[in-house]
């Protein structure tokens, strides 16, 4: 269950996932299962992302290339390198029982510094199943947390999932000790409404949390996401959730890594160097968890219904004490006083944080409508300004533009690994491949194919926005395109002028298209004068320009370049260079 | 358009705007050379052109088409001129290149010629004065009519080369003896 397939860009970079930031690339990284090597796994790129740690195979990228996702490790430890043997990253796999691996994907809640632990699977032990359903207040940020479910004494505790900040033990052993929250609800049949709700409870799978009856199939609740009765999962996970996750899904393992089989840990091999910052962002990463944020509910009302829950229990969770409701007065009074206070500080700072995470929401929104406004300008032929379109639709773009799918900044690469610029300017050589070849932009497409290195330049630092880069950089990454074997390629004129292409395009290519649109042009009109009957019609480079979507220096140049295979001849006039069909090579 | 109009001599290309750019591309500049060389020669044979000012020249039909308003330019006609000197179809009369003498048949051909000429009329060991061979009442039909003198010196020494003919002075005129 280790390994997954792994989707490589047009420029052999991973594809990301949603969310998923690229945080670190290290080359010259090899790869062990347990304490032997991988074969063709020997010589690679690995890079980090706030998910998974990709392996990219320098010689067959396509082939051989593999990903393994944070959320499955359980440790990972550095080995400093002795002698000959290199400095290895060791990652400890969970354990990849089918059941553990859904309470560790869905609950996600374990540290990955925790040793390894010799959990009996989840749903025979019911402290486990009880530990589901808790969740731990921070009481910094009142993040709801999900509750360790390995918690002990021995156990170092888990930072809080949104500020960072472990919490003081006594919070963790508090919510140990309050009675759980599912029985709770169900076991307060103080009201006709609440002996009601035990009966839907039973028949239905009713939210603990905001009392949504839920569908039996699902583990979480449609409104508010918490996680259902342990029950429930259970059942479910015996009827048939356990079996579709089962064993080996075929297709998606690699055929040279014996993925069947359980792989308990996995090493990375720094042959150049760069294990330390590596390990570095890899603890980083581990920390933030940011795969978690995918599961976490979104919508504001969690935040709300938490915080709500969190109040009515909140006798038991914070004090752990008894509250006397009597009316008390000195010190207790003033202690209560400074309590109610605190509760509404929580409930303030819970609001506060209700309308981020509605911001946040939006914004992918926001980000959505911008992207169907793009495609609406591109798709709308009233828009005869081609200009204010251009406008219109970059402005859009920009707005929609996410720079970190594409974005390599020199922090990403190693420092210590020599070849370190080399490195950075592969990476960028990629990530501008990857640029130029996303469909959402279609910049190549629309600069008829090719685009000079200088209006790249612009165009790329623009979508950047931040971080930009310079224009030697940027030539460096471009030469690299060719060793890189990337869909694009620099190309250099007779001038001097670089420009950017599709590696397909040949110059047969365009000589082929150029004289094709100049027979055409001399058939679609008659001419009067006998001349353009006879050599056909001429053009400017401005008309080839305007035709092809070149700039007027690119087609300048390629004019030139046509010229030179013998297709074209020039004559210098008045008002410019006119090309005409050569009528010296076709004797 | 005057084109169809034009003398047989002139090529095809004359009404081909880029005829009058010289053409970067070396395998085009070479056909359009060949070509250039070839209206050049059939051009002054035709007009009994026998020295070339290229100043005035380039005024000249030669030069601009006029139909299509296109000139060759000054350096290109030099260049021109210079490969055709090359062949001895062209000689500079001086060395700043301002004028020539445009051989449309080879000094060599032209010797040749006038030697034919000189044995069939049974001439042969008579002296011929220079005049007498350019102006004469008896040469007008030949090629060589209205030749400048300079230009039969030069045609006549390839004979001289050839160790069958003899030229000298005669008072302010020259003489060729052919045996």
């Amino acid at each position: 269950m280790a390994f997954r397939k792994l989707d490589l860009t047009p420029a052999l970079r991973p594809l990301l996932l949603p969310n998923e930031t690229l945080l670190f690339v290290q080359d010259a990284v090899g790869l062990y299962e347990g304490r032997y090597k991988v074969p063709n796994y020997q010589n690679g790129s690995a890079y980090l992302t706030t998910h998974r740690i990709c392996f990219i195979n320098n010689e067959e990228p396509r082939k051989y290339s593999a990903a393994l996702e944070l959320k499955d490790v359980e440790r990972f430890e550095l080995y400093n390198g002795f002698l000959k043997s290199s400095a290895k990253i060791t990652l400890f796999l969970r354990p990849s029982d089918p059941s553990l691996l859904n309470s560790a994907s869905r609950s996600a809640s374990r540290s990955p510094t925790y040793t390894p632990i010799q959990t009996p699977p989840r749903s025979s032990t019911p402290s486990q199943s009880f530990n589901i359903n808790r969740q731990w207040i921070c009481p910094i940020c009142t993040f709801p947390n999900p509750f360790p479910s390995n918690f002990g004494p021995a156990i170092p505790i888990p930072p809080c999932l949104t500020c960072g900040v472990k919490p003081n033990r006594t919070v963790l052993d508090a919510v140990v000790n309050s009675p759980a929250p599912t029985p709770k609800l169900t076991a307060e049949p103080s009201s006709d409404s609440a002996q009601l709700q035990a009966v839907i409870d039973k028949s239905k799978n009713a939210c603990p949390r905001c009392t949504f009856i839920n569908d039996h199939a699902l583990r979480n609740c449609e409104i508010c996401g918490e996680v259902l009765s342990s029950d429930n999962i259970d059942e479910s996970l015996a009827s048939g959730g356990a079996v579709a996750r089962n064993e080996s899904p075929g297709p998606a393992y690699l055929g040279s890594i014996p993925l069947g089989e359980q792989i308990d840990s996995v090493k990375l091999s720094f042959r150049g160097g760069g294990e330390k910052s590596y390990m570095e962002k890899l603890k980083g990463a581990m920390v933030q968890r940011k795969w978690l944020l995918e599961q976490a509910p979104a919508t504001p009302a969690v935040t709300s219904g938490a915080a709500n829950l969190t109040l009515d229990s909140d006798p038991a969770s914070i004090g752990g004490t008894p509250e006397v409701t009597e009316r008390v007065v000195g010190i207790r009074g003033l202690e209560r006083q400074s309590r109610n206070l605190r509760i509404n500080n929580e409930r303030t700072i819970a609001g506060a944080f209700e309308d981020l995470e509605a911001l946040m929401s939006r914004a992918k929104e926001i980000i959505a409508l911008a992207e169907s406004f793009a495609t609406q300008l591109s798709d709308n032929p009233s828009l005869a300004n081609s200009d204010a379109k251009e406008a219109l639709s970059n402005s859009a773009n920009l707005l929609a533009l996410r720079p970190t799918d594409f974005t390599v900044t020199k922090d990403q690469i190693s420092s210590s690994s020599s070849t370190s610029t080399s490195l950075y300017h592969a990476e960028l050589a990629r990530s501008v491949a990857d640029f130029l070849a996303d469909d959402r932009r279609s910049i190549l497409k629309k600069e008829g194919g090719a685009i000079t290195l200088v209006d790249l330049w612009a165009i790329y630092n623009r979508a950047r926005g931040i971080e930009l880069i310079s224009p030697s950089d940027l030539e460096n990454a471009a030469k690299l395109f060719d060793k890189l074997q990337l869909p694009v390629r620099l190309r250099q004129f007779k001038s001097g002028l670089l420009v950017v292409q599709e590696r397909n395009r040949t110059d047969e290519k365009i000589a082929k298209s150029v004289l094709a649109w100049l027979d055409s042009l001399a058939e679609a009109e008659a001419w009067d004068l006998e001349t353009d009957q006879r050599w056909g019609k001429s053009i400017l480079a401005r008309d080839a320009a305007e035709k092809f979507g070149w700039s007027i220096a690119v087609a300048t140049e390629e004019l030139e370049m046509v010229e030179e295979s013998g297709v074209l001849c020039r004559e210098v006039g008045i008002e410019g260079v006119r090309w005409w069909k050569n009528p010296w090579m076709s004797d | 358009m005057a084109d169809s109009a034009l003398p047989g001599y002139y090529p095809e290309f004359y009404s081909f705007p880029p005829f009058f750019t010289r053409q970067p591309n070396a395998a085009s500049w070479s056909s359009q050379l060949v070509q250039w060389r070839a209206f050049i020669l059939a051009y002054c044979r035709a007009h009994k052109l026998w020295r070339l000012n290229l100043l005035d020249a380039l005024d000249s039909p030669l030069f601009h088409n006029k139909a299509i308003n296109r000139k060759l330019p000054l350096p290109v006609v030099r260049e021109i001129i210079t490969d055709l000197t090359a062949t001895s179809n062209a000689e500079w009369t001086s060395p700043d290149k301002s004028a020539a003498y445009i051989f449309w048949r080879t000094p060599d051909d032209f010797a040749t010629l006038l030697y034919t000429y000189i044995d069939d009329t049974g001439q042969k060991g008579t002296v011929l004065t220079l005049h007498e061979l350019t102006d004469g009442d008896n040469t007008t039909d030949q090629e060589w009519y209205g030749m400048e003198q300079a230009m039969l010196v030069r045609c006549l020494n390839v004979l001289v080369k050839r160790g069958v003919a003899q030229v000298f002075s005669v008072g302010d005129d020259k003489g060729v003896k052919v045996w």
